[in-house]
């Protein structure tokens, strides 16, 4: 409205003006022509918007939108980062606490296993889902070196599982129930998802 | 209960526009009127419409008495000028009649101009009353109608009237009233000198103006009639809902319940349309007077315009018919707000009366 109701004072000034002119002049020929003029120019000012449009210039209109846009696409940019980085540390977080969770269940193990089996955990992998749930405890038994127990308990038989032994390598599994059973107690976890091997050569 | 829900109800913010109304026209207002808002909800005998027609006729004589002094100026002014002209004509027919003609005519046009302006400021400042007011009544009207269970219409009403009121204070005081504005002053700018005439481009935003308000105005109605309505009558149907479930599975207490549902929800009605009328009062009062001082001073022009024709037709004539012609728009934009303000009122009370219609 602003700039509207300059334009109408311009128009107003320049009317007045014009009949002022107009009062000064001599009554001549010549009046016909200023007049004419003073009419072109007038038709200038009163034209002045629609000139404006046409000579608006498309790119430097644009240029604010542009960068809007620009700026919105930046601003996904750096989200999509944000969020890459923060995964990255969700997932170094994650991998410490399993390892810390591993150790302790480990230590907790080693705690009791070498007194009444004679065997220690020497190492202990948790497999986990997405929901943070354990679906697989692997473990690797050894027998104790701590203890002298392993002269007094015989040998814990193991049994050897043919179809499943390959993909474990060299390692059997164990299929002792009750150590297993014991573990699980111990861990407050199902028996089903622990599984045990035993150390190479160790026997 | 009514007496109780009357002292319950927050009038305070409605009470504030009455109060103003009273102090400013207190000698014109009707005496059945010259009481608080909470007597006005409590006692029905009303404003006596005689009297305010009194009242009206009353402020319309002593505006035209207040005007006089416009009058007069207007008439010496340009029964001067005119006598300037022809004895500069009867001694030589130089352009000095001339320029005295023109020193005339900027004197009138300043005095046009100045009261022009004055009638512009009073639309605008009661323009903007009336929202104001429509914003204080609406919280009390729209919780009267929430307390009865019409959420729909309340949800539809409340954000709906808000905005349009809003844009119509906005659209009337910053877009039609200064394009008429500007239309009025090209026109007299244009009588000035016949070889820039400007009535076109005058016309054109005389045209722009008045037509952006009649289309506001068929929006306007057309959305809250029609929706509100339709959103009434959706709570209706979940008020009849409501009750025939609580009516027939709550053994024993519902039917008491509902009984007891529906003593409260007549009494509320009444509460509501009497408050929705008081608020009818208050704006149509808010309305009045300014819309009266609008009407005299075009009236005033129109009169000089008719008065001082014989004299001879010149540019100063035409161009105070010109400014009663527009000040008359003027005071139809105000008049036009106030009948669109008020028959906002009346559909909301309609509108939540309909679903009582339907149980």
């Amino acid at each position: 409205m602003e700039i509207f109701s300059d334009w109408i004072t311009q128009i107003v000034l320049f009317i007045l003006l014009g009949t002022v002119i107009e009062l000064l002049l001599p009554d001549t020929r010549m009046k016909k022509y200023v007049n004419l003029i003073l009419g072109l120019l007038l038709l200038l000012i009163l034209s002045k918007p629609i000139l404006y449009l046409f000579s608006v210039d498309t790119e430097t209109v644009m240029r604010p939108f542009e960068q809007i846009i620009q700026e919105d696409s930046t601003y996904i940019d750096t989200e999509k980062e944000i969020n890459k980085q923060k995964n990255e540390i969700q997932a170094t977080q994650d991998a410490y606490i399993w390892n810390e969770i591993a150790a302790q269940l480990k230590q907790e193990a080693n705690d009791h296993l070498p007194e009444e089996y004679g065997q220690e955990l020497s190492n202990l992998q948790l497999k986990h889902d997405n929901d943070k749930e354990i679906t697989a405890v692997i473990g690797t038994l050894s027998s104790s070196s701590k203890t002298k127990s392993a002269d007094e308990h015989p040998i814990d038989q193991v049994e050897i599982d043919t179809t499943r032994s390959l993909e474990e390598g060299q390692g059997k599994k164990v299929k002792d129930k009750q150590l297993i059973n014991y573990l699980a107690d111990l861990w407050e976890l199902d028996a089903d998802i622990i599984h045990l091997e035993q150390e190479g050569g160790a026997n | 209960m009514e007496e109780q829900l009357i002292e319950e109800i927050p009038t305070d913010d409605i009470a504030r526009y009455w109060d103003d109304i009273q102090n400013e026209y207190s000698d014109y207002m009707p005496d059945s009127a010259k009481k608080t808002v909470k007597d006005m909800i409590k006692q029905d005998e009303g404003i006596s419409i005689v009297e305010g027609i009194k009242g009206v006729l009353k402020f319309l004589v002593l505006e035209v008495i207040e005007n006089g002094k416009l009058l007069g100026t207007l008439l010496l002014l340009t029964i001067f000028s005119r006598l300037l002209q022809t004895v500069h004509e009867a001694f030589d027919k130089s352009t000095v009649s001339k320029i005295a003609y023109f020193v005339v005519y900027i004197v009138l046009i300043y005095i046009v101009l100045s009261s022009f302006h004055q009638v512009f400021s009073y639309a605008r400042d009661t323009v903007t009353m009336m929202s104001d007011f429509m914003i204080a009544l609406l919280p009390l009207m729209l919780g009267l109608l929430a307390s009865f269970g019409q959420v729909i219409s309340v949800s539809f009403f409340h954000p709906v009237i808000i905005f349009m009121v809003h844009v119509s204070g906005l659209l009337i005081s910053k877009f039609i009233f200064p394009l008429l504005y500007l239309s009025a002053l090209l026109l007299i700018i244009g009588q000035l000198n016949e070889h820039f005439p400007l009535t076109h481009l005058a016309d054109l935003f005389k045209t722009v103006s008045v037509g952006s308000l009649v289309i506001f105005l068929s929006l306007f109605l057309g959305i809250i009639s029609i929706q509100g309505t339709a959103s009434a009558v959706q709570d209706g149907v979940a008020l009849k809902t409501t009750k025939f479930i609580t009516g027939n599975f709550i053994p024993v207490v519902g039917r008491t319940f509902t009984d007891a549902a529906d003593t409260v929800l007549s009494t509320l009605l009444l509460m509501k349309n009497t408050i929705g009328l008081v608020g009818l009062i208050i704006l149509i009062f808010i309305a009045v007077f300014p819309a009266i001082k609008i009407l005299v001073i075009s009236f005033i022009y129109k009169l000089c315009a008719a008065l001082l024709q014989p004299l001879g037709n010149n540019p100063v004539i035409s161009s105070l018919a010109i400014v009663s012609k527009h000040i008359m728009y003027i005071l139809a934009c105000v008049i036009t707000m106030a009948f669109m303000f008020v028959l906002t009122i009346i559909i909301m009370i309609i509108a939540s009366n309909i679903p009582l219609l339907l149980r």
